[in-house]
């Protein structure tokens, strides 16, 4: 919530005196939360930083109202997010994957350890993509650390106490996936 | 599935993942330099639409200025030919029918008789030919008369009698 604060401040500090946009520091402000949500969906660093770029020219479409927001921290992020969940519908799974793979091998690591990494979040982010909507699209948002709960419950449309019931609900029946993932691998070994 | 992990740590280990996932090198350059230039885009765009709006709406005032100026012109009677008698309706009616009325009144006025009167005086007008050159035989006469021979005259009174019950006086010296 500290960073919430801080870049809304920035923000402010950073409109024009003559309410003209500063285009600089809004990009400077939200880029970095703009990315992180919509990777969290697609998991693939072009197509996020395309849709950044789509989510910025979509609210400088409309400079009055984007003055106007309050808050813009969810409001730039749910623009973002739904442009990226629209993306991700035109985009092949494999295609997904693969750039997922790719950004943990970039790493530090070794390449092994990278590989096995990978296998195991890709693993788990499937099973985050075969939850309910609603807990999906929850669990996604709470990955990216910069969003509050009241964030996300703000870009959602839904209580902060909803947001909560849905993340816990999300957690639990990733939890039971992964076990039950983990049993049949382990029927498969014993075979 | 990797055995020596539990499902929360694996959870975890995807959202650190996904927390952790940073921007592009020079993201936040390039996506501001998008946007200046589709702003500039729209903005030409913008004036580009302006100028033609304005070129359209110059060239539609013109056209209108040019109706304007023009329709009198083509309304106006054609200008009156130098020697062709064009009788008013005042000249052919009698001064006690030239009153005061209505325009629609005096237009019923001038109908068919009026009209035949005009022709009738236009035809009996008379166009008097421009002075010609004398033929050869009249310039020969000319020349016979001026000499005022007596011999030469009478017999040219004589032929004038025999020709034609016309009067004809033929003066010696007389110019023509």
């Amino acid at each position: 919530m500290a960073f919430a604060i801080e870049d809304s401040l920035r923000w402010v500090a950073s409109e024009k005196a003559d309410g003209e946009i500063d285009i600089e520091a809004l990009v400077a402000d939200f880029s970095r939360l703009l990315y992180r949500v919509a990777y969290s969906v697609l998991r693939d660093a072009a197509e996020a930083e395309d849709v950044v770029q789509e989510a910025f020219l979509r609210s400088l479409q409309d400079p009055a109202r984007l003055r106007a927001v309050r808050d813009k921290r969810p409001w730039m992020a749910r623009i973002a997010f739904n442009l990226a969940l629209d993306r991700k519908r035109r985009l092949r799974p494999a295609q997904l994957d693969d750039a997922a793979m790719d950004s943990l091998v970039a790493r530090d690591v070794p390449v092994d350890q990278a590989l096995e990494q990978s296998r195991r979040v890709n693993t788990v982010l499937t099973l985050v993509d075969a939850l309910p909507a609603r807990e999906r699209e929850v669990m996604l948002l709470a990955g990216v650390e910069e969003l509050s709960v009241a964030e996300i419950a703000a870009m959602l449309d839904r209580s902060e106490n909803s947001v909560r019931s849905l993340l816990f609900r999300g957690r639990a029946h990733l939890q039971e996936r992964i076990e039950r993932a983990q049993r049949s691998a382990r029927k498969e070994g014993a075979r | 599935m990797n055995e020596e992990r539990t499902p929360q740590e694996l959870v975890a280990e995807a959202m650190r993942f996904l927390a952790n996932s940073e921007p592009p090198f020079g993201m936040e350059r390039r996506i501001a330099s998008q946007i200046h230039q589709a702003q500039a885009l729209q903005a030409g765009s913008r004036t580009r639409r302006w100028q033609l709006a304005l070129f359209a709406s110059a060239t539609l005032a013109a056209t209108a200025l040019c109706v304007f100026l023009v329709r009198p012109a083509a309304r106006a009677p054609a200008p009156q030919q130098h020697g062709v008698f064009q009788p008013s309706i005042a000249e052919l009616q009698p001064s006690a029918a030239v009153s005061p009325k209505p325009k629609q009144r005096a237009r019923r006025i001038v109908s068919a008789p009026v009209q035949r009167h005009a022709n009738i005086a236009e035809d009996q007008r008379s166009f008097p030919a421009p002075p010609q050159p004398l033929t050869e035989q009249e310039r020969v006469l000319q020349r016979v008369v001026e000499q005022n021979q007596p011999e030469t005259m009478k017999a040219l009174k004589l032929i004038a009698s025999n020709d034609g019950p016309e009067h004809v006086s033929i003066q010696p010296g007389e110019p023509r």
